[in-house]
C-alpha cells in the first residue's frame, strides 16, 4: 500500500515523535509513505475565513491526485478540516468556481478522486484487526488507559464518517489489542481544549484539567491520543503540575502500539516510563 | 462527490427514539446484523418513564390503577389501537425484555407490583406510569405516604421549581418544606446536562448534603430534580441518601431531560457493544426493491451510503421526528410514502379547545398495519413482505393523551423484531 | 597613491563593520528579551553551513551549485590572487601571478565566479516574476553587479596586458641582460607567436630566429611566466582586442583598466559592510546559534538577535515552502509569507515611521503562521525564522495591534454593534462564507430546545465569562442581530468539538453557524481597525 503522508504543521516541530513513530509503525506493516510539498490542512483559518481553509484542503488533495495517492494522515484536525473542506466545496457552487480558479493558476486541480484517512480508520477498517494483531509480539499487560478520541474526527458524524459519534469503539478496540485495559471513561469524547489555547489559554486548560480529573478517578495512569492538537495539549507546560497531581501519562497510540509490536523505543522516538 | 459505500444488513431501523433503540436492541441481541439511522437527541425529550397505559377511557380523562385491566378494556373498544394487535403477555414480554436489557447497561428499573404508580411532576401533578428508574423509586405514590418531605431545587435552574412542585401536595398528611439552593459561580443560569454533571463529583455530593442537613433535620426524604449524575445516577443517590440519612428521590422535569440522556447513553453504549452500527443524521429514502431485499440511500453531509436490507423498521416517529410529514392539505409517510390514516379534511385535525377531552384528529393519524405491524396499503394488505412500523408512527394511537408511549414503541417493536426473526427462522430450516 | 587608497579603504570598512555591529547591538536593546546565544552553540552545524553550505544544497541543488562556483572562485581570487603580497608570495616560493598553476587557476576561479554572478543575474530576472511577486532587492543586485564588473574588469586587465608591447619591454628591462637588438628581435618574435603580444613594428619570421627566440625565453622568461594559453578566460579575450592593440599600447590602457580594477575591489571593500555581501559573515553567525525550542514556543517566549536577520539574501526558499500559502493566494496579503516579513521586521527595527495600515497587514498576516518551521528548515542562512514571528507577534501586540480575538475581548457588545464600520474595506474575496447566518431557512427550524447549550463545553466550563449560549446565538440571529452575535464570547471561544451540531434534534449546522459569525466577525473587526486608523490620520 502507498500513501501521500500528510503530517500537518505541527508534527515535524512541535510533536515530532508522534510522525517518527507514525512511520515507524507503517513502515513495519508494509506501508509506503510519500512526502508531497503540502501546505496547512486550513483547519488554522476556519476562524478568518471560509475559502482559505478549504483552499487549503483542496490544494492538497489536487497535489495528492495528481501524484495518484491517497492522504494518510495521523492528525484528527487535519483529518476533520479536509472532510469538511470536501463537504463545503461540494455544496458551494461559488466557492467552489473561486478555487478551482486559484488551483487552475497553479496548474492544480482536484475532481474528487483522492480520499482522505485517519490513521485509526486506515488500521481498522483497511488493514483490519485481524491482520494487526498478527504483528503484536509484545502486548501489555495490566496496565490501565483511558481513550481520547477528538472531537473533530468524531463529529459532525455526517461529514467526517469516521465513527458512532455517541458511542465511538474503533479506537478503543485499536488499543485493545495492544494489551492495555481500557478504563469508562465518561469524558472520553469530550474536546481537550486545545482550539483555545492561544485565545483563551485559562479556560482551555480547565477543561483539560476536569478530563484529567475524571480520568484519574477511574484508575487510569494512562491517556491515549491518536491526535496531534489533544498531545500537544496534554505536554504543554501548564500541565505538568497536573499531570503528576493526578498520575497520569499522556501517550501516544503510535508508540504504545510501536512498542507491542516490538519496536524500539528510540524508533519510536519516547522518551517517558511506558 | 460524495464518497460511495455499499453495505449489507439484516435489519434497518429507520429512527433513533426510544423505539428505534428498542428495535436496534431487540434486532442486535437476535444476533441479527443491525444498522440504525436517526438522531439520537430524540432521547432528550423522553422522560425516561416507562407508560403503559394511564389514562382510559380518553374522554374521560380517568388514571387507572392497574394498566393491564385497561389495556383489556381498549382492546375490546377499540380493534384498530396498536395494543389490540397483540397479546397481553406480548407486552409482559416486550417491558421485561426492555428492563432487562436496560439493567445489562447499568441502568436499573423499578418494576414492584402490577399497577401503575403516580409520579410527582415538576409542575406539581402527579402522573402515572408503569416502571421508573430505581432513583425515582422513593418518589412512588407520595400522596399516600406520611413522611415529611423536603424539595429542592437550584436557583437558576429553568423549568424546575421546588415550590410549584410542592404545590400539588396540599392535601398530603406529612409536611413539605422547600429549599431553593444557590450555587457559586453561576451568572447566566443552571443547564440541566451540566447541573448533572456535577452531581458526578464528590465534592459536590458533600456540599449539597451539607446544605440539605444544615437546613432541615425535620425531614425523612427528599426530592430533588432529575439531575441526580448521568453516569452513575443510581449511586449517587445512594451516597447522598447515606450522607444526609433520608430517603432521597428524583423529580421529572422539562427537556432536556436527564433521564432521557441515561436512556441514551445506556441504549447507544449497550448497541455500540452489540456491533449495531449507527449512522447518525443520515436522511433515508427508499429506492427499490432488488428481490426479498429493501435497497435505501442514507445521505449525509459527505457520504452516500447504499444499505440493502432484508427487512425495515421504519420508527421514525411523527411529525417532530420527521417520520410524518404535513402539508397544508395531507399528511405524508416520508420514507416509503406510505399511505397515511389521515383525518378527511384539515379542518378536522384539531379541535378548537387545545385541551379538548377528545384529543385532536391528527393525533389518531399514522399508519394503519397488520397484527404483526406491516404497513397495509390502501387495499388492507401488507405492502412489503419485510416492512415494519413500529411506535408513534402508527395510527390509532394518541400516546400522549393515554399515557401509554413508551408501551407502544415497546411493543410494536419487540413485536415487529420478532416477527421477522421468526420468519427467517422458519426459512432457514 | 594606491597605498594610500587601500589603507583608507581598509580603515573605513573596518569603520563600517564596527558601526553594524554596534547599530545590531543597539537595535537588540529595543527589544525586552534581548539575547546573545541564548540556546547555546551549533558547533558542527556552524562548519557545515559556513563552509560547505549544507543547508542551500538540501534546499536546491542548482542554486547551491551557483553559489559554490562563485564562493569557491571568490575566496581563491581574494586569497592567492589579490593578497598574494602577504599570502602566496609566503607560502609558494616559486609564485609568480603569471606562472602555471597559479595562472591558469586564476583564470578558472575567475570564470567559476563569472558564470555564478550570470546565473544569480538570470535568476533574479525570471523566478521573481512568478507567483510570489518577490521584490528585487537592489541591494542584492548591486552587490552582484560590483563582482560582475570586478571579474569582467580582471579579465580585460590580464587581456590588455598580454597584448602590450609596453609592459613586454619593461619586463625585458627589469628581468633580462639583453643588449644584441637582434637578441630582442628573436624574443619578439617567439613572444609574438606564443604570447600573443603586438608588436608596432613588423617582424619577419623565420625558423631559426623562432629559434632561437625560444631559447632566450627558456634563458630569461619560462621560470616566471608560462605561456598565456594557460590563461585561457584573458587569452581569448585579448585575441579579440588584437584589432585596437595599438591604439590600445599607445594609451597603456592597461594601468587604466588596472587603475579600475584595483578601485572596483577597494569599493566592494568599503561597502561590504553594507551591501548584500556582509551574508559571508552573519550565516556562520546565524547559524552558530541553536534554534529556538519547542517548550518556548508554548510560552510564547521568543528572543531576537538583530544580527540574524542581516543573513537574510532574500532567496526566497521559505515563501516556496510556507504552509500558509493558500492563505496569501486568497487575502493576497504578501506580509502572510516570511521572505516579506523578515523585510518588514527589518523596517520595524530601524524605527521607520511604519505606516498602521502596513503594520495592520503585518500583523494579520502573521497571526497567520502556524509554527510549522518549514521556513527555519529550508533557509540557507540559517536564520531562526520561527522564532522571529514569535517575536513580531510581541512587538506588534506592544504597538497596539493585536489579534481580532483580544480586540474583540475589549469592546463590550454595545461598543462592538454601535462601531459600525461606514464602508467594507476587506477586499470582497474574504467574503465567501457557509452562508447560513444570513439564510433564515439554515436556522429558522431551531425549537430552541437548549440540546446545544447543555451539550456544550464552554457553557459548563467558563461559567464566568460566557455571554450567551449556543440556543441563545440561534435566537440572536433569528432576531436578525447577526452582528450583535458576531460579537459574542460564546461564538470567539468556541471549541469547534461539534457536539451541538451532532446533536441538534433539527439538524442545524450550529457550529458551523459559530465559525461564519467568526469569519464574518473577523471581517468586520478588520473594517473597524481599518476605519480607525484612516479616522487618526484623517485628525
Amino acid at each position: 500500500m502507498k500513501f501521500a503522508y500528510f503530517p500537518g504543521c505541527k508534527i515535524p516541530f512541535e510533536l515530532e515523535e508522534y510522525g517518527r513513530s507514525f512511520k515507524a509503525i507503517m513502515k513495519k506493516l508494509g506501508v509506503d509513505l510519500i512526502d508531497l510539498p503540502f501546505n496547512c490542512c486550513g483547519y488554522p483559518s476556519r476562524s478568518k475565513s471560509l475559502e482559505i481553509s478549504v483552499l487549503s484542503s483542496i490544494r492538497n488533495l489536487a497535489l495528492a491526485q495528481k501524484n495518484g495517492l491517497d492522504i494518510i494522515t495521523p492528525c484528527k484536525c487535519c483529518f476533520g478540516q479536509f472532510k469538511h473542506a470536501i463537504y463545503f466545496w461540494n455544496n458551494h457552487i461559488d466557492l467552489r468556481i473561486k478555487i478551482d480558479a486559484i488551483l487552475k493558476k497553479e496548474g492544480l486541480a482536484w475532481t474528487g478522486e483522492t480520499q482522505i484517512k485517519h490513521l485509526l480508520s486506515f488500521l481498522h477498517d483497511d488493514l483490519g484487526l485481524r491482520e494487526l494483531k498478527q504483528k503484536i509480539t509484545r502486548p501489555f499487560s495490566n496496565k490501565k488507559i483511558a481513550v481520547q478520541y477528538g472531537c473533530h474526527a468524531l463529529r459532525p458524524f455526517s461529514v467526517t464518517g469516521f465513527d458512532d459519534p455517541h458511542a465511538p469503539r474503533i479506537f478503543e478496540a485499536l488499543v485493545n489489542i495492544t494489551g492495555f485495559k481500557i478504563v469508562e471513561w465518561s469524558k472520553s469524547t469530550e474536546c481537550c481544549g486545545n482550539p483555545i489555547y492561544e485565545t483563551n489559554k485559562k479556560l482551555s486548560l480547565k477543561i483539560l484539567e476536569s478530563k484529567l480529573k475524571a480520568a484519574s478517578e477511574t484508575g487510569a495512569a494512562y491517556i491515549c491520543n491518536a491526535c496531534t492538537h489533544c498531545q500537544i495539549q496534554y505536554n504543554v507546560m501548564d500541565m505538568e503540575q497536573n499531570l503528576k497531581k493526578f498520575n497520569i501519562i499522556p501517550v501516544l497510540f503510535t508508540q504504545i502500539l510501536g512498542i507491542s509490536m516490538g519496536l524500539s523505543r528510540k524508533d519510536l522516538g519516547i522518551n517517558i516510563n511506558l | 462527490m460524495k464518497i460511495q459505500k455499499n453495505t449489507d444488513c439484516d435489519v434497518l431501523v429507520i429512527g433513533a427514539g426510544l423505539t428505534g433503540m428498542i428495535a436496534a436492541a431487540r434486532a442486535s441481541c437476535l444476533g441479527l446484523n443491525t444498522i440504525q439511522t436517526g438522531n439520537s437527541s430524540a432521547l432528550f425529550f423522553a422522560s425516561g418513564l416507562l407508560d403503559l397505559l394511564g389514562v382510559y377511557p380518553m374522554d374521560s380523562g380517568k388514571i387507572i390503577k392497574d394498566p393491564y385491566s385497561g389495556i383489556k378494556k381498549l382492546q375490546s373498544d377499540q380493534p384498530e389501537h396498536p395494543y389490540s394487535k397483540i397479546s397481553q403477555k406480548q407486552i409482559r414480554d416486550s417491558i421485561q425484555f426492555l428492563t432487562n436489557f436496560l439493567n445489562s447497561a447499568g441502568l436499573n428499573y423499578h418494576l414492584s407490583g402490577p399497577g401503575n404508580k403516580q409520579i410527582l411532576t415538576s409542575v406539581g401533578t402527579f402522573k402515572p406510569t408503569y416502571a421508573v428508574p430505581e432513583t425515582f423509586s422513593n418518589g412512588c405514590d407520595l400522596q399516600r405516604q406520611e413522611k415529611n418531605l423536603l424539595i429542592v431545587d437550584f436557583k437558576g435552574l429553568r423549568g424546575f421549581s421546588a415550590k410549584q412542585a410542592a404545590s400539588g401536595l396540599q392535601k398530603r398528611k406529612g409536611k413539605t418544606y422547600t429549599l431553593s439552593i444557590d450555587l457559586p459561580g453561576n451568572k447566566n443560569g443552571l443547564n440541566p446536562v451540566h447541573l448533572a454533571k456535577s452531581f458526578e463529583s464528590k465534592e459536590f455530593i458533600q456540599e449539597l448534603s451539607d446544605k440539605i442537613l444544615h437546613f432541615s433535620s425535620k425531614t425523612q426524604i427528599v426530592g430533588l430534580p432529575a439531575l441526580c449524575g448521568i453516569h452513575n445516577s443510581f449511586d449517587i443517590v445512594k451516597t447522598l441518601e447515606k450522607k444526609i440519612g433520608m430517603a432521597v428521590f428524583e423529580i421529572p422535569g422539562m427537556p432536556p431531560s436527564i433521564p432521557g440522556l441515561r436512556l441514551k447513553n445506556a441504549f447507544e453504549k449497550k448497541l455500540s457493544n452489540l456491533n449495531a452500527t449507527f449512522l447518525s443524521n443520515a436522511k433515508v429514502a427508499f429506492q427499490s426493491m432488488k428481490g426479498d431485499h429493501f435497497i435505501l440511500q442514507a445521505v449525509n453531509d459527505n457520504l452516500k451510503t447504499r444499505i440493502k436490507a432484508r427487512c425495515v423498521i421504519l420508527a421514525s416517529g411523527r411529525f417532530p421526528g420527521g417520520g410524518l410529514f404535513a402539508k397544508r392539505n395531507m399528511v405524508l409517510e416520508t420514507v416509503f410514502n406510505l399511505s397515511v390514516f389521515q383525518p378527511d379534511t384539515r379542518s378536522q385535525w384539531h379541535q378548537l379547545d387545545f385541551f379538548d377531552s377528545k384529543g385532536h384528529g391528527i393525533n389518531q393519524s399514522g399508519l394503519e398495519t397488520d397484527d404483526t405491524f406491516r404497513p397495509l396499503d390502501k387495499k388492507g394488505k401488507p405492502v412489503f413482505e419485510n416492512l415494519y412500523a413500529a411506535g408513534s408512527i402508527l395510527a390509532h394511537n394518541d400516546w400522549a393523551r393515554l399515557k401509554s408511549g413508551a408501551g407502544v414503541s415497546c411493543v410494536s417493536a419487540y413485536t415487529a423484531v420478532n416477527s421477522f426473526y421468526k420468519k427467517i427462522k422458519i426459512m432457514s430450516n | 597613491m594606491i597605498q594610500t587608497a587601500l589603507q583608507i579603504a581598509i580603515s573605513l570598512s573596518i569603520i563600517g563593520f564596527l558601526y553594524q555591529l554596534f547599530s545590531f547591538t543597539r537595535k537588540n536593546k529595543t527589544f525586552e528579551n534581548r539575547k546573545w546565544l541564548a540556546n547555546g552553540l551549533n558547533i558542527i552545524p556552524f562548519f557545515l553551513n559556513t563552509f560547505l553550505q549544507t543547508k542551500l544544497f538540501s534546499a536546491g541543488k542548482i542554486r547551491w551549485m551557483i553559489h559554490f562556483l562563485v564562493a569557491s572562485g571568490f575566496i581563491y581570487l581574494v586569497l592567492i590572487h589579490a593578497l598574494d603580497d602577504v599570502t602566496s608570495f609566503y607560502f609558494f616560493q616559486y609564485y609568480q601571478p603569471t606562472v602555471d598553476p597559479f595562472q591558469f587557476l586564476r583564470n578558472l576561479a575567475g570564470g567559476f565566479v563569472l558564470a555564478g554572478c550570470l546565473g544569480f543575474l538570470y535568476r533574479r530576472v525570471t523566478l521573481f516574476k512568478v507567483l510570489y511577486k518577490r521584490k528585487i532587492h537592489l541591494k542584492g543586485l548591486v552587490s552582484i553587479l560590483l563582482i560582475l564588473l570586478l571579474i569582467l574588469s580582471g579579465f580585460l586587465l590580464e587581456a590588455v596586458k598580454i597584448i602590450s608591447e609596453p609592459v613586454f619591454m619593461e619586463m625585458v628591462e627589469e628581468y633580462s641582460n639583453l643588449e644584441d637588438d637582434t637578441d630582442l628581435e628573436d624574443l619578439k618574435i617567439y613572444w609574438e607567436k606564443h604570447y600573443n603580444v603586438v608588436f608596432d613594428d613588423t617582424l619577419i619570421i623565420t625558423k631559426e630566429k623562432l629559434a632561437l627566440g625560444k631559447d632566450l625565453n627558456e634563458e630569461y622568461c619560462i621560470a616566471c611566466h608560462s605561456p598565456v594559453k594557460s590563461a585561457f578566460m584573458s587569452n581569448s579575450i585579448s585575441r579579440a582586442l588584437k584589432k585596437t592593440s595599438v591604439w590600445l599600447n599607445r594609451y597603456r590602457a592597461d594601468n587604466f583598466v588596472y587603475y579600475i580594477h584595483y578601485f572596483l575591489s577597494l569599493l566592494i571593500l568599503v561597502t561590504l559592510p553594507f551591501s548584500r555581501l556582509f551574508h559571508i559573515f552573519l550565516i556562520p553567525f546565524a547559524s552558530l546559534e541553536k534554534n529556538f525550542k519547542k517548550e518556548l514556543l508554548s510560552l510564547k517566549k521568543g528572543y531576537i538577535n538583530t544580527a540574524t536577520l542581516y543573513a537574510c539574501t532574500n532567496c526566497g526558499f521559505c515563501s516556496d515552502v510556507c504552509s500558509v500559502l493558500p492563505n496569501y493566494l486568497v487575502t493576497k496579503n504578501i506580509h502572510t509569507l516570511p521572505h516579506s516579513k523578515i523585510e518588514a521586521f527589518k523596517q520595524l527595527m530601524h524605527h521607520s515611521p511604519f505606516e498602521p495600515a502596513a503594520l495592520f497587514l503585518l500583523q494579520s498576516g502573521n497571526e497567520d503562521c502556524t509554527c510549522c518551521h518549514k521556513c527555519t528548515d529550508i533557509c540557507p542562512s540559517g536564520i531562526d525564522l520561527q522564532n522571529l514571528w514569535v517575536v513580531l507577534e510581541q512587538k506588534l501586540a506592544l504597538k497596539g495591534f493585536q489579534n481580532n480575538y483580544t480586540y474583540i475581548d475589549s469592546k463590550s457588545l454595545k461598543e462592538w454593534t454601535g462601531l459600525a464600520p461606514e464602508k467594507e474595506k476587506i477586499p470582497s474575496s474574504r467574503k465567501v462564507t457557509t452562508n447560513l447566518a444570513d439564510n433564515v431557512d439554515s436556522f429558522e427550524n431551531c425549537i430552541q430546545c437548549t440540546i446545544c447549550s447543555n451539550v456544550c463545553p464552554i457553557v459548563e466550563y467558563d461559567l464566568v465569562g460566557n455571554d450567551f449560549t449556543p440556543h441563545q446565538v440561534l435566537n440572536l440571529l433569528r432576531l436578525g442581530n447577526k452582528h450583535l452575535a458576531a460579537g459574542t464570547c460564546m461564538v470567539w471561544n468556541c471549541l469547534t468539538c461539534f457536539s451541538c451540531q451532532e446533536n441538534c434534534p433539527q439538524g442545524i449546522r450550529v457550529a458551523d453557524i459559530m465559525l461564519e459569525l467568526r469569519n464574518n466577525g473577523n471581517l468586520r473587526a478588520d473594517a473597524m481597525k481599518i476605519e480607525n486608523f484612516t479616522n487618526k490620520k484623517a485628525d
